[in-house]
């Protein structure tokens, strides 16, 4: 083969394997029991790469590709999540304003059934606080249904206090 | 002393409210934990950020036996999370004036477990772990109060929190499991019972006997040997000398 084909070749292969320069890469966040060695501790999470079209909105990416969940080749390696196609829609909005994400759910809670359980809500909560303070700009992660977070926050069996800002709603509500 | 069950219904808050009205002397909440994983496995209690050592001792008390009896770990600090995990929990138990705990004693997403909490001898064994640790920590007797997690819940009616691995819900199996409970401590004789030795088979008694308070029972792995002190401090050897009980007194029994 001559050098400038051998190059041309090279190159092609390079693009075919590599991320292309407009996709973002993103880090999304699993249990894995194997790996953690242990059953018996729910917040493990390890980190798994996602590509997405090149976007500012990367908040948004992340959370749209952890809430597809894991893929088959994941859950073969022992990757587990709460997400799963199921809840692939669940996310409605994030916004970042002074330090925190405003996590805006739909309301699958019916799809979703055992994340109120200690178990279950470290897994959920861990996994979407993971994934979220991969951006600088993330340092404290606050959840809604439907732009209402006492709602969430019933859920979860937790009171609206200092640590949700006593569940106020308008910080979800900001731009509709 | 002794005790009286009473059901309460509607909104986490309310319930407690409404136990504290009635000067109950506990609070039970009823949950099964789950994961995303199905081999997880060990059992937790969750008590209140605010909980008195009662709570504590209780919690720690109930995980360990819950533990013991089916061959898994207890989770959390010791068998308790004080709080919940980061808070998710704690405004189940915090509001009340009594002890109060939020039990995960199994995992529904464990399909042995769910199967367990599914039987009949499952519920029997959790239903009695939970009433001596009702006894154990609370003499006096008194009104408890025990409260079906997820379910009845006036803000969210069809809450039934986790499917069992293999069908059913976490509710319906709590609740049942709180019913023998409060079958278990409202039976009882009302005086004071002595405290008990028993061994057991799955859900199945196979022998009993009466203990001094104070003896330190101690366990041979080596010669698969009870040893329970003589009033004189000599061990005996309390399989060959104690007499079994009589099955219908046996279940009846309490222990401490």
């Amino acid at each position: 083969m001559r050098p400038r084909a051998a190059a041309l070749v090279l190159l092609l292969l390079a693009l075919a394997t590599t991320p292309a320069a407009a996709d973002t890469v993103l880090r999304v966040y699993f249990n894995n029991a194997q790996r953690a060695g242990t059953e018996a501790d729910c917040a493990i999470v390890f980190e798994r790469t996602r590509q997405a079209p090149r976007t500012q909105a990367v908040a948004t990416a992340a959370l749209q590709q952890l809430f597809a969940g894991p893929t088959e080749a994941e859950r073969a390696a022992g990757y587990r999540s709460p997400f799963s196609a199921a809840t692939a829609g669940l996310l409605k909005r994030v916004h970042i304003t002074q330090g925190t994400a405003y996590v805006d759910l739909h309301d699958l809670r019916a799809q979703l059934p055992g994340v109120t359980s200690s178990c279950g809500a470290a897994e959920f909560t861990l996994a979407i606080e993971r994934t979220l303070r991969q951006f600088a700009t993330v340092r404290r992660v606050l959840l809604a249904i439907d732009s209402d977070p006492r709602r969430y926050a019933e859920w979860m069996g937790q009171d609206c206090d200092l640590r949700n800002d006593h569940c106020d709603p308008a910080p979800f509500r900001v731009g509709r | 002393m002794g005790y009286t069950v009473k059901f309460y219904k509607g909104d986490y808050l309310q319930r407690q409210q409404a136990a504290n009205a009635d000067k109950a002397v506990a609070y039970v909440e009823h949950h099964f934990n789950s994961s995303a994983s199905p081999t997880a496995s060990y059992a937790v209690v969750v008590v209140g950020s605010n909980a008195s050592s009662t709570s504590r001792n209780w919690g720690r008390w109930y995980a360990k036996a819950v533990a013991e009896q089916f061959g898994t770990k207890v989770g959390g600090d010791g068998g308790i999370l004080v709080g919940g995990w980061d808070g998710r929990g704690d405004g189940n138990v915090k509001h009340t004036k009594m002890p109060a705990v939020l039990l995960e004693p199994l995992f529904a997403s464990h399909p042995q477990q769910a199967e367990a909490i599914r039987s009949e001898a499952g519920q029997a064994a959790l239903a009695r772990i939970l009433a001596e640790s009702i006894r154990r920590f609370f003499p006096d007797g008194g009104l408890v109060a025990f409260s079906v997690g997820h379910k009845y819940k006036t803000s969210s009616p069809n809450d039934r929190g986790a499917a069992l691995a293999g069908g059913g819900t976490e509710a319906d199996h709590a609740e049942k499991v709180l019913e023998k409970a409060a079958r278990l401590l409202t039976e009882e004789a009302a005086a004071p019972t002595p405290r008990m030795l028993r061994v057991m088979q799955g859900d199945r008694l196979l022998f009993e006997t009466v203990v001094d308070e104070d003896a330190v029972i101690h366990w041979s792995s080596d010669r698969n040997l009870l040893f329970i002190p003589e009033a004189d401090g000599t061990p005996a050897p309390a399989p060959r000398t104690a007499r079994a009980a009589p099955k219908k007194a046996a279940r009846r029994g309490a222990g401490r």
